[in-house]
């Protein structure tokens, strides 16, 4: 039904759209969200609760419950509550099998007593293997909305900005901070997740954009305070107002995710102003969570915000005041109001007063124990009476028809963001209430208003005072006030790193004292759930937990828990808060505890008999609110490098492929012709020449005094002894004595060595070089090169002639220019180191020359190699080259416990050199210790599918090691390739199982590498 | 957005930097077999204040920083030289003993 104004603040009358809803047609105005058109029109189950299926309506009205998610178009589980409606949306109702009048699957609110908590860990796993037919129909059952796999991709970026101060929450204490900072000339940003400026203002009575002057005890609140405030911040031009925008979580050093409606804002601010305030909290009794029942705020909200009035006759149950303002406000709205039920036993005169002048009737000391349901399952009447220190009910009790019943059972502060920044919540000694505790002079972060535990509006702004002075303290040095003048003047004091709440608040709204009850524990109902009466902070709050041995009293309505949940996960051993979480999944839901968190705790502290204060809140994490996959992805941003060959390559018609951070041709030729252009590849290699290009080799250049006595401890070889001229294969190891590096040195000078290390470790070498330099404190200096210089290696028995073929300084003779050796120089006008290397196992030159300059080299090598059938060749075809000279690839035929012995590569490790290397008591301890697998080459002859790498070598049904490097050889004939076997396999001709990928099993033979030219005639030619 | 202070490049985004280890000087070459695996192998894992090797990627200027992995906040800072010299100064005679945050087994 809906209320004329000034009831309806957010809605434009004179707009109306239609929507459906469950394949039924409604209609609404421009400004309502989805769950206010629908309960304006009387519709009032949305959803069906994720076990029992019951069903479920509207709650608290500001996107802070579960039971409000709905599927609309491909977008499944938003909150329809907070969810604007759009002409023409096409809503849908989550988790009903058939419609969600008739679920078929609400027999299981029928049968739930076969359905105990946890019993899903516990029930479905016997027989062996039942999980995994049951796992399909649970998760059938209950699931949430559908993802669309076919909704269109949109890229949303993520921003990256920065503010000298955040103040999260724009309601009355935040306004004023905002604007107290603002006009000390500081960037504010100002963030709310509602559509409107104001918060609790805008839709609480006394707010000043209600209608309503006064509050419940008829105080007279000036009307345009918190509305003049709204009208200077917007206009403020320090200040940008994010509207519509939830921060959903606080990291280090105050850095803080907001999402927005339409993307994402990483919001680095020197200084936070958490302005969030507080959440209601329902009550717990048999069939709380029927539609028609909702929190009080809820209630309000729709009223002030839509003009909806969500029922006609009206009970309140209330444990504070709050109900008293609800009660009115709904009187105001034209409501019946049944009755206020009020579960404390003492309640202020004024209160009473202001209910009795508008002729509505309240209950003390008694609760609601039960609603009833009519034939549609939603609320027809509640059931009061009084009740026991247990919450149970004593004496008789009376049925009250009504068809909205708003609950108040306290508020508990909105501090999951500071708990994510390391605050935490604690209970006020002897009572059921929630404080923050919180440093914030050390996060240079301070809570205002309700959330610092402000009750009236001047308690807000005083806080948001405070606040304020402490930021600019914080950030403008001096010229602020130093933190005990700022406490002194509003009253208060810091004690043990806790902003002194009550104190300053009661110095700066002396009405704020409430007297303190005076009852024997024995008769204070909730006894046992706190030491001493309740809430001397927020006024005295009444008990609010009141079991019925009928159950359906739930404690979590995402999760369909209840109280004997509770009793049995603890009854089972749970004793922990935390594990009572992870068993029962109570607050693990789409909520994530902001209206189960308190009462869970409460019952825990029953079923223990333990003190509220003992029992610590279950840990908050981000994000405060879920976000959209659709926004955290942003842009994907992956960089790749490319060599100065790379459009030559691309011209030439390689395919290229990533390899680690680098762009490298896989092979050259039509994709769809990978094996035949590879096979080309490498045939002109070995019977002719071909060039590839290396420059994605690591290059560094070691040089300094200590340069060989720095190297010698880095890598297991002995520089001392390679001459000027000459190059050599170097690994180095890691402190377990695993290979992590190979590469060659080139001895340039005395002092100088100029090294390549592989493409994917070079950034790692290069750390740990610099990192070693300085432990060692050695003398050299050393640099990366890797991106300044390009290299090509030219390779194949033609590879001399080609060389010769350019003008240079450089003698390319047999004699001149041995295997292994290095010279410099110049070849057709270009600056060059050329090593003889044999990595493809041909003859073959590595060029070695500035960066920019090896497009013109390269064109030159293919102009003058033409006549020698000179192409280039790829990775791919190196990959077989490499095999069939049995070289290895660190990190392919090397794993994380990999030692040279292992890989048959122990002469790499010098035994006689001074220097003692990274590594060499690892391998020291580990080959005294016995080899337990040794890298061999193998062969299988036959025309059959080779096996993949990493297949499973097999002996007597036991693993005993693996393939690493496996190819078809056409130069060879037959399928070579490198496995690690047990070490009394390395015996050449012994014969081997490997289990291929297919299943079968095929016979391999070792054959000591290299497979091909194995006097390594050809590359030392 | 966490950051932390190099010497020479001020306060930075902790992206921008890689972590090296906590400090600890090798045991001498000759150590006992199980020295060294203790050494290579069993880390303290503090909870508390610690001090770590820090490299500034873009840069290459490795630090040594002290951070308290309760609070994950960062103490005093050093070029890594600095305080390498400053330690080795504060043990001798001793120089083998290494660093002050060795554990008593790696220095025997």
């Amino acid at each position: 039904m809906r209320l004329p104004a000034p009831f309806g603040q957010r809605i434009d009358r004179s707009q109306t759209l239609e929507f459906t809803f469950a394949d039924k047609r409604f209609s609404g105005y421009v400004g309502d969200t989805v769950a206010s058109a629908l309960l304006a029109s009387g519709a009032r189950t949305l959803s069906r609760s994720f076990k029992y299926h019951r069903r479920r309506g509207a709650l608290t009205f500001a996107g802070v419950d579960g039971n409000t998610l709905v599927q609309i178009g491909s977008r499944p589980n938003q909150r329809a509550d907070i969810e604007p409606v759009a002409a023409g949306m096409a809503a849908d109702a989550q988790n009903v099998f058939g419609r969600l009048e008739l679920d078929a699957a609400e027999l299981l609110d029928l049968c739930g007593g076969f359905l105990p908590v946890g019993f899903y860990y516990r029930a479905f796993y016997k027989p062996r293997g039942a999980w995994k037919r049951w796992e399909p129909v649970i998760r059938r059952m209950a699931g949430l909305g559908r993802v669309d796999t076919s909704a269109p991709h949109r890229i949303a970026d993520i921003e990256q900005a920065y503010a000298d101060v955040a103040v999260i929450g724009a309601g009355p204490a935040g306004l004023r901070a905002a604007l107290t900072l603002a006009e000390a000339g500081l960037e504010v940003w100002l963030v709310d997740r509602e559509p409107e400026l104001g918060g609790s203002a805008t839709w609480r009575r006394g707010g000043s954009s209600s209608g309503h002057a006064t509050d419940v005890a008829g105080a007279v609140i000036e009307e345009n305070q918190v509305a003049a405030l709204v009208c200077a911040v917007a206009a403020h031009p320090k200040i940008a107002v994010c509207t519509r925008t939830t921060c959903t979580g606080w990291f280090a050093e105050n850095e803080l995710t907001l999402m927005g409606p339409k993307h994402y804002t990483r919001l680095c601010a020197r200084a936070v102003v958490l302005a969030s305030g507080e959440l209601d909290q329902p009550a717990v009794f048999r069939n709380n969570d029927l539609p028609g029942i909702l929190l009080g705020s809820g209630v309000q909200r729709l009223l002030r915000h839509y003009g909806v009035r969500p029922g006609q006759t009206a009970c309140v149950l209330t444990a504070d005041r709050r109900g008293y303002e609800v009660a009115l406000d709904l009187h105001d709205a034209g409501a019946r109001v049944a009755r206020v039920i009020d579960t404390r036993q003492e309640v202020d005169e004024a209160d009473l007063n202001a209910l009795a002048a508008k002729g509505i009737a309240v209950e003390i000391a008694h609760t609601v124990h039960q609603a009833n349901r009519n034939w549609q399952g939603e609320l027809r009447a509640v059931e009061i009476g009084r009740f026991d220190a247990a919450g149970h009910p004593r004496g008789a009790s009376s049925r009250i028809p009504c068809d909205l019943l708003a609950v108040s059972a306290g508020a508990i502060p909105q501090a999951q963001l500071v708990c994510h920044a390391g605050g935490s919540l604690e209970f006020e000694p002897g009572t059921a209430q929630l404080r923050v505790v919180w440093n914030g002079t050390a996060h240079n972060a301070w809570l205002a208003g309700a959330v610092d535990g402000a009750q009236t509006l001047d308690e807000a702004f005083a806080s948001a005072e405070v606040a304020g002075r402490c930021v600019l303290r914080a950030l403008q040095g001096e010229a602020g006030p130093g933190e005990g003048a700022i406490m002194a003047a509003v009253g208060g004091s810091v004690v043990d790193g806790v902003s002194g709440v009550g104190g300053q608040r009661a110095a700066a709204s002396p009405a704020v004292a409430m007297p303190v009850p005076e009852q024997a524990p024995e008769e204070l109902p909730g006894a046992v759930f706190e030491q001493a009466p309740e809430g001397l902070l927020r006024g005295s709050l009444g008990p609010t937990i009141f079991p019925h041995p009928k159950g359906r009293d739930f404690i979590d309505f995402d999760e369909d828990i209840q109280i004997k949940d509770i009793a049995r996960a603890i009854a089972l051993g749970y004793r922990d808060p935390d594990l009572v979480k992870r068993f029962s999944t109570v607050v693990m839901g789409q909520s994530q505890g902001k209206q189960s968190a308190l009462n869970n705790l409460k019952v825990q502290a029953q079923v223990k008999g333990q003190m509220l204060a003992d029992l610590k809140l279950t840990t908050q994490r981000p994000p405060f609110f879920p976000e959209p996959v659709r926004l955290l992805a942003g842009r994907t941003f992956d960089p790749v490098r490319r060599s100065s060959l790379h459009a030559l390559h691309v011209e030439a018609g390689a395919q290229m492929m990533v390899a680690g951070v680098w762009m490298r041709p896989a092979w050259y030729g039509p994709a769809d012709a990978r094996a035949v252009s590879i096979a080309r590849e490498v045939a002109q290699v070995r019977n002719a020449v071909g060039m590839i290009d290396v420059s994605t080799l690591g290059k560094i250049d070691v040089r300094g005094p200590d340069a060989v006595t720095f190297l010698n401890r880095l890598y297991t070889g002995n520089l001392a002894t390679l001459a000027e001229g000459r190059t050599r294969y170097i690994v180095s190891l890691d402190d377990t004595g695993a290979i992590v590096d190979d590469g060659v040195a080139f001895r340039i000078g005395p002092e100088k060595l100029y090294l390549t290390a592989t493409t994917s470790a070079v950034d790692a070498v290069y750390r740990q070089m610099l990192k070693r330099k300085i432990e060692w404190g050695l003398d050299v200096t050393v640099t990366q090169l890797t991106g300044t210089f390009a290299a090509i290696n030219v390779a194949g028995p033609g590879s001399r002639q080609v060389m010769m073929r350019l003008a240079g300084t450089i003698d390319f003779g047999a004699e001149a220019f041995p295997y292994l050796a290095w010279r410099g120089g110049h070849l057709d006008g270009v600056p060059v180191r050329i090593a003889r290397v044999g990595f493809v196992g041909e003859l073959g030159y590595e060029i070695h020359l500035p960066a920019g300059a090896a497009p013109q080299l390269w064109r030159a090598l293919l102009e003058v190699g033409a006549e020698f059938g000179l192409t280039p060749f790829g990775v791919e075809a190196q990959r077989v080259l490499r095999l069939e000279k049995g070289h290895i690839i660190v990190g392919q035929d090397t794993d994380g416990l990999t030692i040279p012995a292992h890989a048959n590569m122990g002469w790499v490790v010098s035994r006689k050199k001074t220097e003692s290397f990274i590594g060499a008591q690892a391998l020291l301890a580990i080959e005294a210790r016995g080899l337990d697998r040794v890298l061999v080459g193998f062969r299988i002859e036959g025309n059959i599918n080779p096996p993949d790498q990493n297949n499973l070598v097999i002996r007597n049904g036991d693993i005993v090691g693996r393939v690493t490097s496996v190819a078809k050889s056409d130069t060879l004939g037959c399928i070579v390739g490198l496995a690690y076997v047990a070490p009394d396999q390395d015996v050449p001709g012994t014969r081997f199982i490997v289990r291929r990928s297919d299943g079968r099993h095929v016979e391999a033979e070792v054959v000591p590498p290299p497979f091909y030219d194995p006097e390594a005639l050809r590359q030392q030619v | 957005m966490k950051t932390l202070c190099c010497p020479v490049n001020g306060p930075r985004d902790i992206g921008e930097f890689a972590y090296g280890g906590v400090v600890a000087e090798s045991p001498a070459e000759d150590a006992d077999t199980l020295v060294w695996a203790n050494f290579v192998f069993m880390q303290d894992n503090v909870m508390g204040e610690v001090i770590e090797w820090w490299l500034h990627t873009p840069s290459g200027v490795w630090l040594i920083a002290e951070r308290n992995t309760r609070t994950d906040t960062f103490g005093r800072v050093w070029l890594a030289a600095d305080y390498l010299r400053e330690a080795r100064q504060a043990n001798a005679p001793d120089a083998a003993a290494g660093l002050s945050t060795l554990g008593p087994e790696v220095q025997s």
